[in-house]
């Protein structure tokens, strides 16, 4: 018996030993950890979707694709993804508009940091704050018992008929996509201008021996080269699109029609408790987003073959 | 083209000087047109917040928004700050933030360590766990993972978010892994050939040379945890525990009347984001792009 | 070198920041733990933990004050928790055992499954003569909780003052007339909201308008008629919901009713508001008065409260009903003093005087304000019959109508919007007669069953 106890001990010694011990030590926390918070409760999320059952779990009955067939057929449920369709839109209009400020920001510009510093902020402030902000921007108040918001003073001073931005369904949306683009815009400047200022000084020059103009090279050799960024870019927003939710949730609530996807879940799961249909939609969301995701490393894969693959190259090079 | 010689040809300017045509003066006037909406468009939903937090309560409500305050009046600040519980998110803010980076940072790097350089059966199936992992959007999950919170007894305390933080957060683990896998082993190697632990090897060599992805971690999270809402909105619903967004969140009901102290409140929610900011702007660009592309 | 004393830094920092969580979680919990320890030895002085949503009243330090009588007199210390979102706070920790020894009965626990959170008082037959509506709370004729007041369901806030201005003599009795005086205020007041929504706030706001249904219908046994009779929910020929919620739809048709933006309004600045005169009416139940009053100050003269305006054979009609019932948690040490301080704090604690709210204890006075409703005929809803207890809140739910919930897809935010985009009578009926169908056919599934 000591025998054996002692090699144990001289074999934990050995680094085949460590290595064990090691893994285990280290892999404890995060691995107990993916298990409790992402193992499990994605298996509950699968298990709950055929149950009908509250918040308590004291009666679930299964229900089978009764939950699933409900968020289908249920214009309350699935017509809440319309909204998606203005914050992809909208998302799309973000990209152009970052590529072209990115663009700009590239060129010889003074001041450049200051206004690359100014288009960014925006990302980097509070999203309650933000909401509040433009809750502020668009009230429009009845100068009785709340004050007039921004836009409606200036459509005012300018003698024009104030308009009810978030009250007013057919606008309301484009108002909440408004406040996104402005978050979030400066993530994606940030993005391209490193992603443009990554492209060689030689292809510049050489195309200034061509005699290239501003709109050639940003056809030619910018959009080329910052493609792979694009794709990612999109992808991200339309995972974005499908799963707006504070903005909408601080400033209306969802109501005048601003609804989405994940409000709609949270009010099932967390207001009305029922904790099954919720997990239903949770999986249709989660469904959605794997496959844009699957379709992400899909395009990725490919650019990594293309480029980066020639930098790594290089950097081995190096270390030879 | 030809009209850029032209027009060089036309002024004959003998020094070294720069000369622009007028297209490329109109381009570069719209540059500058473009980038200064752009500003404005940033800056005219916050003039209006800076110029109100100053105000009293009936200066505020006799004058039009874009009208500057009288005298430079704190109060809002002291009542948003003392009263509007904003200190004290700020308080919970900073000790989630502090526990729950220290926290990823070590659980991460620690994960990536055994995943990246242990080839064991033991550590594939983890690397595989995570990575399917990082598919499940966590948004979609919280009705599920709301009841384990509950069960294991956390609900309603700052441990919630902070351990929620810690561990799911995969995309750090994600990030460590990638730039483990580009620094070569041999430095491991040769710490062997010394005699060294593994563990010794994690805290003397993984660790230091890990520094530019912990930073750029450090950053991602850091930006994420002091804006989330959503996660402190659920698990800390209680009046006592705020964090600086659900305590902003909250001055919309008993401030409702009293858009002062509100639009003070947001000023103080933004003002250390700002100052770090202003202070690692560099690092925050980069950080934040590497980040993203990884991911 | 360098790293290694940062690592050490944060680790410090770490076992620092763990600390002070560890003190700052102490601290909430230290309460709860000496409570535990303190009841386990009973017969000595006891603490009673009292979960409550009137967070309001906790941090004034009037129920402190209220209670030192009780607590003098039983030996015992009552220490009261506030939760300002209560019904989902609870409804938490009620999926523990560890819930209080008192608290306000959420309204998520079905009356089936009473029995398995809350001790039982007693029989019905005993507590009837007792207390009114006694059986907000009951189960199979046991009685687990008793109401802390009562409210006169639904009602309309209205400024006395601008009634005058608007020269309005006499309080409406029809939709119609009320309608009617919502007009006089826009054409003989400057600067006045006639109707103001709340919308903002719809997820709550809109659901007072439930509490007029009852009353519009006179009948006490209007939502037990429902079920046997087997009639369709919103019908134009019988009073009840139709009737209030087509008054909902005329007024929030008319934009010149109501404030400019319904997405822009605001609870707090309404209230001081309404006492300067610059509001005519808001639907809310009779619980909203003494706050209107503190907020109006010197006007509070000003604040009336009057029924819900649908007269039926000549007589107007009002629902009484319980506020939040106070209940026992079953897992208590100490069952029998806790029910005795539900008791005293529903009976004798002074609290509803001192608030201006209805008593549920049978001979109490009434508050002042219900001077008003002396011509009214008052009525406390008739006892569903054992097969049908919470049948209806079965289908309610089941079937998604949500007759109490405000959230986006619910038929009164349905209404309120599509009569906010002037859409017209014809919306009006489609979205009825969508619930209408939705009810019916989960009605006949859950009376099936």
């Amino acid at each position: 018996m000591q025998k054996k106890k002692r090699s144990f001990w001289q074999w934990l010694k050995t680094y085949e030993g460590q290595k064990i011990l090691t893994t285990i030590l280290f892999l404890l926390v995060p691995v107990t950890c993916l298990i409790l918070f992402t193992v499990i409760p994605a298996g509950n999320m699968v298990l709950f979707s055929f149950q009908e059952r509250d918040r308590y779990g004291l009666d679930a009955k299964w229900v089978g694709l009764e939950n699933y067939k409900t968020v289908f057929s249920n214009p309350d449920y699935f017509m809440t993804f319309k909204n998606s369709i203005y914050y992809l839109i909208g998302s799309f209009a973000q990209q152009a508009l970052a590529l072209l400020l990115a663009s700009i920001l590239c060129s010889k510009i003074k001041l450049r940091n200051f206004f690359k510093g100014v288009l960014f902020f925006p990302y980097m402030m509070n999203g309650v704050a933000v909401s509040l902000i433009f809750m502020r921007f668009f009230a429009l108040g009845d100068g009785i018992v709340t004050q007039t918001g921004t836009v409606n003073t200036i459509l005012q001073q300018l003698g024009m008929d104030p308009v009810k931005f978030l009250s007013d369904p057919s606008i309301a949306n484009y108002c909440l996509v408004f406040i996104s683009i402005w978050r979030y815009i400066g993530f994606d400047i940030v993005m391209y201008i490193g992603a443009i200022q990554s492209i060689s000084s030689d292809i510049y020059e050489a195309a200034d021996l061509d005699g290239a103009n501003g709109w050639q090279r940003f056809r030619y050799i910018v959009f080329p080269s910052i493609k792979p960024i694009i794709s990612l870019q999109l992808i991200l927003a339309i995972k974005g699109a499908v799963s707006v939710f504070e903005i909408p949730y601080i400033i209306t609530e969802g109501k005048f029609g601003t609804s989405t996807f994940v409000i709609k879940t949270h009010e099932t799961g967390m207001v009305f408790q029922k904790v099954g249909l919720a997990s239903a939609m949770a999986v249709v969301l989660l469904i959605i987003i794997i496959i844009v995701t699957l379709i992400q490393k899909h395009f990725f894969k490919e650019s990594d073959e293309d480029k980066p693959s020639k930098k790594k190259k290089a950097q081995n090079g190096e270390v030879a | 083209m030809a009209s850029v010689t032209d027009t060089q040809g036309g002024h004959k300017i003998k020094k070294r000087r720069r000369h622009y045509s007028p297209a490329q003066i109109l381009v570069s006037f719209l540059k500058y047109l473009v980038l200064i909406i752009g500003c404005i468009m940033v800056f005219l939903p916050m003039v209006v917040i800076i110029l109100g937090a100053f105000k009293e309560h009936k200066e505020f409500l006799s004058t039009g928004v874009f009208e500057l305050p009288e005298k430079l009046y704190l109060g809002n600040f002291k009542e948003a700050f003392y009263k509007g519980d904003v200190s004290l998110g700020l308080k919970n803010t900073f000790i989630i933030l502090i526990v729950s980076c220290i926290g990823t940072i070590l659980t991460g790097t620690m994960t990536a360590f055994v995943v990246q350089r242990f080839d064991s059966l033991l550590s594939r199936t983890v690397k595989a766990a995570f990575l399917v992992a990082t598919l499940l959007p966590n948004i979609s999950m919280q009705v599920t993972v709301f009841q384990i919170v509950d069960k294991i007894g956390v609900y309603d305390s700052l441990w919630a978010p902070i351990i929620l933080y810690v561990g799911t957060d995969i995309i750090s683990i994600y990030i460590f892994i990638q730039f483990l896998s580009q620094i070569s082993t041999s430095l491991d190697e040769s710490a062997i050939v010394d005699g060294a632990s593994y563990p010794r090897i994690y805290f003397s060599i993984i660790l230091p040379l890990l520094r530019p992805a912990i930073a750029t971690v450090l950053i991602i999270k850091m930006v994420g945890i002091y804006n989330d809402f959503y996660t402190a909105n659920l698990y800390m619903p209680s009046n006592d525990l705020p964090v600086i967004s659900t305590a902003l969140y909250r001055f919309i009901g008993p401030y409702g009347a009293k858009w002062e102290i509100i639009m003070a409140g947001i000023i103080i929610a933004i003002l250390p984001t700002l100052i770090i900011f202003l202070c690692l702007q560099k690092y925050i660009y980069s950080g934040l792009v590497s980040g993203s592309v990884k991911e | 070198m360098k790293f290694k004393k940062l690592l050490a830094t944060a680790l410090s920092l770490a076992m620092v920041a763990t600390t002070l969580t560890a003190c700052g979680s102490d601290d909430s919990s230290s309460s709860k733990a000496g409570s535990e320890a303190e009841s386990g030895t009973s017969g000595e002085h006891v603490t009673l933990q009292v979960l409550t949503h009137r967070t309001d009243i906790i941090e004034s330090g009037l129920l402190d004050e209220l209670t030192d009588e009780f607590e003098k007199a039983n030996n015992c210390t009552i220490e009261y928790v506030g939760y300002t979102d209560y019904a989902n706070d609870v409804a938490t920790r009620l999926s523990t055992e560890d819930y209080g020894d008192v608290l306000m009965i959420p309204d998520s626990v079905k009356l089936s499954d009473l029995g398995n959170f809350f001790a039982p008082f007693g029989s019905y037959d005993e507590y009837k003569e007792l207390y009114q509506c006694a059986d907000s709370k009951m189960f199979d004729n046991t009685v687990y909780g008793l109401p802390t007041a009562l409210n006169v369901a639904g009602g309309i806030l209205y400024n006395k003052q601008v009634f005058a201005d608007a020269g309005i003599t006499e309080l409406p009795r029809t939709p119609d007339e009320f309608i009617g005086c919502l007009e006089a205020i826009r054409d003989n007041c400057e600067g006045v909201i006639p109707y103001y929504t709340n919308y903002k706030d719809a997820s709550w706001t809109i659901t007072q308008w439930q509490g007029l249904v009852v009353s519009a219908s006179g009948n006490p046994s209007y939502e037990i008629d429902l079920l046997t009779e087997k009639g369709d929910l919103f019908d134009a020929d019988v009073n009840g919901y139709y009737t209030v919620y087509k008054m909902l739809f005329d007024i929030f048709s008319d934009p010149t009713l109501i404030e400019a933006d319904p997405a822009t309004t605001d609870w707090e600045a309404c209230k001081p508001a309404f006492g300067e005169g610059k509001i005519g009416c808001m639907v809310l139940g009779s619980w909203a008065v003494g706050q209107f009053q503190e907020a109006a100050g010197d006007n509070a003269a000003n604040v009336g409260f009057m029924p819900m305006p649908n007269e039926i054979d000549g007589k107007i009609n009002a629902q009484i009903s319980a506020d939040y019932c106070m209940g026992v948690n079953k897992h208590s040490d100490n069952v029998e003093l806790a029910q005795k301080f539900v008791k005293w704090y529903v009976g004798e604690s002074g609290l509803q005087v001192k608030e201006n709210v209805i008593p549920a204890l049978i001979g109490a006075d009434y508050p002042e304000f219900m001077d008003a409703f002396n011509d009214v005929n008052l009525f406390v809803a008739t006892t569903a019959p054992a097969e049908l207890t919470g049948v209806f809140n079965t289908i309610d739910k089941d079937s998604e109508v949500g007759t109490w919930d405000g959230d986006t897809a619910n038929f009164k935010i349905k209404l309120a919007e599509a009569a906010f985009a002037g859409e017209g009578e014809e919306a009006f009926n489609k979205i009825i007669e969508e619930v209408n169908s939705k009810w019916a056919a989960t009605r006949d599934t859950v009376l099936a069953d």
